[in-house]
């Protein structure tokens, strides 16, 4: 254990470390494998759970009442930083509380040497067919020595977000916390209507580059994209400048196709567009950040075009590399200021003990988010994973938990497993409790789809009864928050295997849904396909139109500009 | 009547006080959109590692040559001086300066004019060849050519005028010759080609000869190649030969090329001799075809068989075609435009040809017009220019130059709203490298937008030109000024020109339109003013006034002219044809009366930037092609040794069956305010012709405003800040000024 203490990083993230952690901690050694933390074992029941349910945070906490306090109050503080930086409605939301597990370090251990001998022996078997097998027979350090259970980490599902981390009470400095930049690029990238890609990385990194708990608001001076040109630019406004176009800056293929993907390329224009945030924001260059988000709005829904920021800035493309251009040398070398709002009181909490539901349902939700993680990552260690989920709940089963979330929770975890059939009763037993999560309405959907179409040609075509119990959990799930863009393609595939036109009312609520997820690459081509069979093929083109004005990726674009030829072809009469 | 008095006081007050409350700030404008901007040359070494540029600096610690040539010493000029840059493309580095020369004295004054380089190139990746322009002092030419390697290491003075002087046995005393840095001969980069120029001498002395020398860049060996006796204008090809010749004749009104041919006596032929085809006297040049239809040689080609010219024979606008020397026959490269002449008027006055330094193959013709474009014949620069054309929109991007793998390519991008800024485009990474601004003392907020416009008139003329809109305009709508500026036969306007930032700081909406008798525009669009005199770029005037009232508010009652040298000329005759529509003039070293003007004793000058301004300078100088700074009053040129230029002038002018009328003898004509500006010695028949016109006016009883700047200082920067401030005075009473009767606006024809 001591072995792995110092990888911890010294400052505590909220929300999501995982990612920042594995950025900041020196790299180990060649295949390190790193787990989810899998910890919480019965050894330490003496110390009782705290339960904290504050804003849109249930927390679940085995630290001290004081440094749970303390912990809570420092996250809602810097969560509303966060949207003093960022407005929140440029952040997405969900209305299904996000959970947050804490636990002390000094108590547990990370390490579960007994668990972690376990796991490794069965890891270590003869790999099934299908399974990547772990070439450790002649590597050193061994298997057992090269698993590392992350301290930190935030797991995420279409739906909800969980975060875990270890806390060392004893030296617990709440000032040196923020939120997590890959947290915050999560919240800018999941907003509907979708941002541009510019835009995310920009305000992620200025973000990462303001200061908000020490004194006024401000934005540290940056970098640049080496250290050499950093220097040099701190030194000299007269320093070469490394930049990219405003028409590429702001392209939606940016970093997509092979002249586009050069690594200094790619650095610069991650940079830019945080200078260009950062130079927006700064009142001595522009009428106020208002305008910047007004841009933000508008371009979450439209494509950026030099119109555009002619509107709202006064400057064309050109004009714009001029300013950020001679902006650069100041942003590398000066702080600017930000004029947050101030403070307002936080939200007030209440530290009750956890009962045992709650710590079944909060603890199985994220080992149930483990499960994903681990089949994408490291696959043979997934039983184990899988295994523990399973306990969580089944013992809260037996002790008589009928929660809809529980059930919901359960049921996730069984899909996720991938035992269908144990996953089904649980899901549609949530469902019928009315329980507020999309991802469980889609699920359904989605296996009442899978075993209407089983068996039947592809082009088979189905009556609306027969339709109709795939689009009822569909139309539940468009009723809540957050929207997912799975849930409407589901719904637009179902209505283009049905033997009837789409009613008008279904048409319109798909078209109105279109401007969430211009950015999403299947929305718009699976719209227009239904516009068509719904004889609408001027709409169609017009669906395929805007919607390529949005995509970068090549094959992507392919698909849209073949539907648009066929469009464009004369229709064969009869 | 109180009250409108009052009103006119305040308003005259307060338009006085921003001219004079903005003292500092409008001095120090005008000073920095005149000073001598960075970068003047650029240049990328053959490897792209590292760019060579020019800048001015003052009081900043550099490396200079010490007089030995031995070593580098450090060197801190507190009074100016011209320094050469060098810094890596592809990551950060500390630059290296190189002192080149200090700030030139200037005679009678306190105050120095910038020095300049004629000459920047790499030899090799690591060796650096530049020189000054070369200029006379009293102890004798200056014209040095030097060496060094980018860590300063290896200086070497190439050479200096002596180097070139001839002895005179005559005289017992060396004659200077003007040089000319030809380039590098094709294929040794260590050898630099410098041509001496000739010199007329009336017989019976015989002729300074013109001599082609080979300079070795790492040691100074210097080796004459080649010598001609007679005088002319010599075109060497890329073997170091001096392959072709421009006649000039004494006595003669008629010039002609012609070609050395192969053999040992090495017999010059008339190039139309060389050609053949129908238009096989189109070489000959004539003061009655220099402005209509001939062709002229612009270089030769890698393959010295193949002769690059330009020529109007049968159509409207230069195109630029090809000669196969051995076969006599013109080959199928042409490159052609409709709108736009793809040449200068005059051999060696700026080659539109453009080749590739490293394969010596012709990669692209560069042409003016309204935009400056560049038509690459290379496909892959071709497709390189429509991607960087993509990265800035609105804006001019000319590629200059490139490495030997074509990784990197030095961009100037100008066309925005400051003079322009230098990258290099770095292919590999598809990363712009901003490497320099040309001024960045202007900052984009204090500098006035300019944007191109074109359209057709209703008479169906093609109209270009550029509008600068003042950002703080005094009055809504902003009065409007039309700048004739060069007047007839000037070459196409430029997008960024400080002169319209200045007078758009004085509030005017500013117009230089590229009237009908300006060059590059083809035959029609030039000579239209043979035939249609003054009536003809003022009718240009009244169309783009239209047009621009019919796009832009403006305050049609406020409507001024502007000029130099015959632009003054069109800015008075506007005045006098046009008196509803135009408020006042101030034209600048106007010749009034152009008939008078042409008479011996000759007047070549038409005007900076005019094809026969550059045909002049061509012949008698090696001046730097970006040496011409704009202003309102630079200084004229002085006369040719030879006077084909007077008499092309006077064939163009008065040729045509349109009469020049003299502004003076129509003085009563001129009711509205004008301000003489004068920036020639007393002596000279411009100032002579304007002070009869002073004095009519005054006997008229409407005295002009004058002012007499003392000539060849107008360009120093205390000078023209009087001139300017004097300027907006001019306007401040005579077109700002509400208690002036402005009369009734009527509708332009």
């Amino acid at each position: 254990m001591n072995a792995i203490l110092p990888r911890l990083p010294v400052l505590l993230l909220a929300l999501g470390a995982g990612a920042w952690a594995a950025e900041s901690v020196p790299r180990p050694p060649d295949r390190i494998i790193e787990l989810p933390p899998m910890t919480i074992t019965d050894t330490i029941d003496a110390v009782p759970w705290l339960y904290v349910s504050v804003g849109d945070t249930e927390f679940l906490s085995r630290c001290s009442r004081e440094i749970t306090r303390e912990f809570i109050t420092t996250q809602l503080e810097i969560h509303h930083t966060l949207r003093d930086v960022i407005p929140p409605e440029f952040l997405a939301t969900t209305a299904i509380p996000r959970v947050f597990l804490l636990l002390p370090i000094e108590h547990s251990n990370i390490r579960d040497d007994a668990v972690l001998r376990a796991m490794v022996a069965d890891a270590s078997r003869p790999t099934p067919r299908g399974v990547i097998p772990f070439d450790d027979k002649h590597s050193k350090p061994s298997l057992f020595e090269r698993v590392l259970f992350l301290p930190n980490q935030r797991l995420e599902d279409r739906d909800t977000m969980a975060a875990f981390t270890f806390l060392k009470e004893s030296n617990f400095a709440s000032d040196r916390m923020i939120v997590a930049p890959d947290y915050v690029r999560s919240l800018l990238a999941r907003r509907t209507p979708m941002l541009p890609q510019w835009l995310i990385e920009g305000l992620t990194l200025l973000y990462q580059q303001t200061i908000i708990r020490a004194g006024p608001a401000a934005v540290v001076p940056g970098n640049w994209i080496s250290p050499e040109d950093t220097v040099g630019l701190r030194n000299s406004p007269d320093n070469r400048r490394v930049l990219l176009s405003c028409e590429e800056l702001f392209a939606v293929d940016a970093l997509i196709g092979p002249d586009h993907q050069h690594p200094t390329r790619e650095i610069v224009w991650r940079l830019q567009a945080a200078l260009f945030v950062r130079w927006a924001l700064d009142h001595a260059n522009t009428r106020g950040s208002d305008v910047l988000w007004k841009l933000a709005d508008r371009v979450s829904r439209e494509p950026m075009t030099e119109k555009i920021l002619i509107e709202y800035f006064g400057l064309g493309y050109s004009d714009l590399l001029e300013r950020l251009s001679d902006y650069l040398p100041n942003a590398v070398k000066y702080s600017a200021g930000l004029s947050l709002k101030p403070t307002p009181d936080l939200l007030l909490f209440e530290i009750t003990p956890a009962t045992k539901f709650q710590i079944a349902r909060l603890r199985g939700e994220w080992e149930r988010l483990e499960i994903p993680f681990v089949r994408a990552h490291h696959p043979k260690f997934l039983p184990h994973y899988i295994d523990r989920a399973r306990l969580t709940f089944r013992r809260a089963i037996a002790l008589g938990g009928r929660d809809p979330q529980f059930l919901a929770s359960f049921g996730l975890c069984e899909l996720d497993a991938g035992d269908i059939p144990a996953a089904l009763p649980s899901l549609e037993a949530a469902m019928a409790a009315k329980v507020f999560r999309p991802r469980v309405y889609f699920e359904v959907a989605r296996l009442r789809m899978d075993a209407l179409a089983r068996h039947t040609p592809k082009d088979q075509q189905f009556s609306p009864g027969q339709l109709q119990p795939i689009l009822e959990p569909l139309h539940t799930a468009i009723g809540q928050s957050p929207p997912l863009p799975e849930v409407y393609i589901l719904a637009m595939d179902a209505w283009l295997r049905c033997q009837e036109p789409t009613p008008p009312g279904e048409l319109t609520m798909l078209v109105e849904a279109a401007p969430l997820f211009r950015r999403h690459p299947g929305f718009a081509l699976r719209l227009a396909l239904l516009q068509i069979k719904n004889g609408q093929r001027t709409a169609a083109a017009a669906t395929l139109t805007t919607g390529l004005q949005f995509l970068g990726e090549p094959s992507a674009r392919s698909r849209y500009q073949q539907a648009l030829a066929g469009l464009a072809a004369p229709t064969a009469t009869p | 009547m109180p009250a409108p008095r009052l009103a006119f006081l305040l308003l005259a007050g307060l338009c006085l006080d921003s001219a004079r409350g903005a003292t500092d700030r409008f001095a120090k404008f005008v000073t920095n959109l005149y000073r001598p901007r960075q970068a003047e040359q650029v240049v990328l070494s053959p490897d792209g590692e590292h760019i060579a540029f020019t800048r001015h600096t003052s009081g900043e610690p550099s490396t200079a040559f010490s007089p030995d040539n031995d070593r580098i010493t450090d060197y801190r000029n507190e009074h100016g001086e011209l320094s050469i840059y060098i810094m890596a493309v592809g990551r950060t580095e500390k630059k290296f300066k190189i002192a080149v020369e200090d700030d030139r004295p200037v005679a009678f004054s306190k105050e120095k004019r910038p020095a300049r380089l004629r000459f920047l190139a790499w030899s090799s990746p690591t060796r650096l060849v530049f020189a000054p322009t070369s200029y006379a002092t009293p102890a004798g030419t200056i014209a040095s050519i030097f060496a060094v390697n980018l860590d300063g290491s290896e200086p070497k003075t190439l050479a200096v005028a002596a180097n070139f002087s001839l002895l005179d046995p005559n005289a017992n005393k060396p004659i200077d010759r003007t040089t000319q840095i030809v380039g590098f001969l094709r294929g040794h980069r260590e050898k630099l080609l410098v041509q001496a120029l000739g010199r007329r001498r009336f017989p019976p002395v015989a002729a300074v000869p013109t001599t082609l020398f080979s300079i070795d860049v790492v040691t100074g060996e210097q080796k004459a190649l080649t010598e001609e006796p007679e005088f002319a204008l010599y075109f060497p090809d890329r073997t170091g030969d001096l392959r072709l010749l421009y006649t000039h004749p004494d006595l003669e009104r008629t010039r002609s090329f012609r070609l050395k041919t192969p053999g040992f006596w090495n017999r010059w032929v008339d190039l139309d001799e060389a050609r053949g085809g129908p238009a096989a006297k189109a070489f000959t040049v004539t003061p009655e075809n220099y402005f209509g239809e001939r062709a002229f040689p612009l270089g030769f080609d890698a393959n010295p068989d193949l002769l690059y010219y330009a020529s109007n024979v049968g159509r409207d606008t230069y195109g630029i075609y090809a000669l196969d020397l051995r076969t006599r026959q013109r080959t199928t490269f042409a490159i052609e435009d409709p709108h736009v002449d793809l040449a200068f008027i005059e051999p060696g006055a700026g080659s539109p040809l453009h080749f590739d330094e490293h394969t010596g193959a012709l990669v692209g013709v560069r042409a003016a017009g309204a935009k400056p474009v560049t038509r690459w014949i290379d496909p892959e620069l071709a497709a390189l220019q429509l991607t960087l054309d993509r990265k800035f929109p609105h804006r001019n991007v000319e590629i200059l130059q490139w490495d030997q793998a074509r990784r990197r390519f030095p961009l100037r991008v100008g066309g925005g709203p400051a003079p322009g800024r230098y990258y290099v485009f770095q292919q590999i990474e598809n990363v712009l490298v901003e490497l320099l601004r040309t001024a960045p003392w202007l900052h984009p907020d204090d500098l006035h937008p300019t944007t191109a416009f074109e359209f057709d008139t209703p008479s169906g003329v093609h109209l270009t030109g550029y509008l600068t809109f003042p950002r703080r305009p005094r009055i809504n709508p902003p009065p409007l000024l039309i700048d004739f500026s060069d007047g007839v036969l000037g070459s196409a306007e430029s997008s960024f020109q400080s002169q319209a930032q200045v007078l758009a700081e004085l509030g005017f909406i500013v117009a230089r339109v590229n009237h009908r008798g300006r060059s590059g525009f083809g035959l029609a669009h030039r000579n239209a003013f043979r035939d249609g005199g003054a009536r003809v770029p003022v009718d240009d005037a009244l169309a783009a006034i239209k047009w621009i009232a019919d796009h832009h508010p403006i305050d049609r009652k406020r409507i001024a002219t502007f000029g130099r040298g015959l632009g003054g000329y069109l800015a008075l005759r506007a005045l006098q044809l046009e008196p509803d529509v135009f408020r006042c003039a101030v034209p600048t070293d106007a010749p009034l009366s152009p008939e008078l003007w042409l008479q011996p004793p000759p007047r070549a000058d038409l005007g900076r930037g005019s094809d026969v301004s550059a045909a002049l300078s061509s012949s008698s100088s090696d001046s730097s092609p970006t040496a011409s700074q704009d202003g309102p009053l630079g200084p004229l040129r002085r006369p040719p040794p030879i006077n084909l230029a007077q008499e092309t002038q006077r064939a163009f002018f008065l040729g045509g069956s349109a009469k020049l009328t003299p502004v003076a003898s129509h003085a009563e004509t001129l009711t509205e305010p004008v301000m003489l500006i004068l920036n020639v010695a007393d002596t000279d028949i411009i100032a002579i012709q304007n002070a009869s016109l002073r004095s009519k006016l005054t006997a008229l009883g409407h005295p002009p405003e004058f002012l007499h700047v003392a000539a060849g200082t107008a360009d120093l920067p205390d000078v023209r800040v009087k001139t300017f401030r004097q300027i907006g005075e001019f306007f401040n009473l005579n077109l700002y000024n509400f208690g002036v009767k402005v009369g009734t606006p009527k509708p332009v024809k």
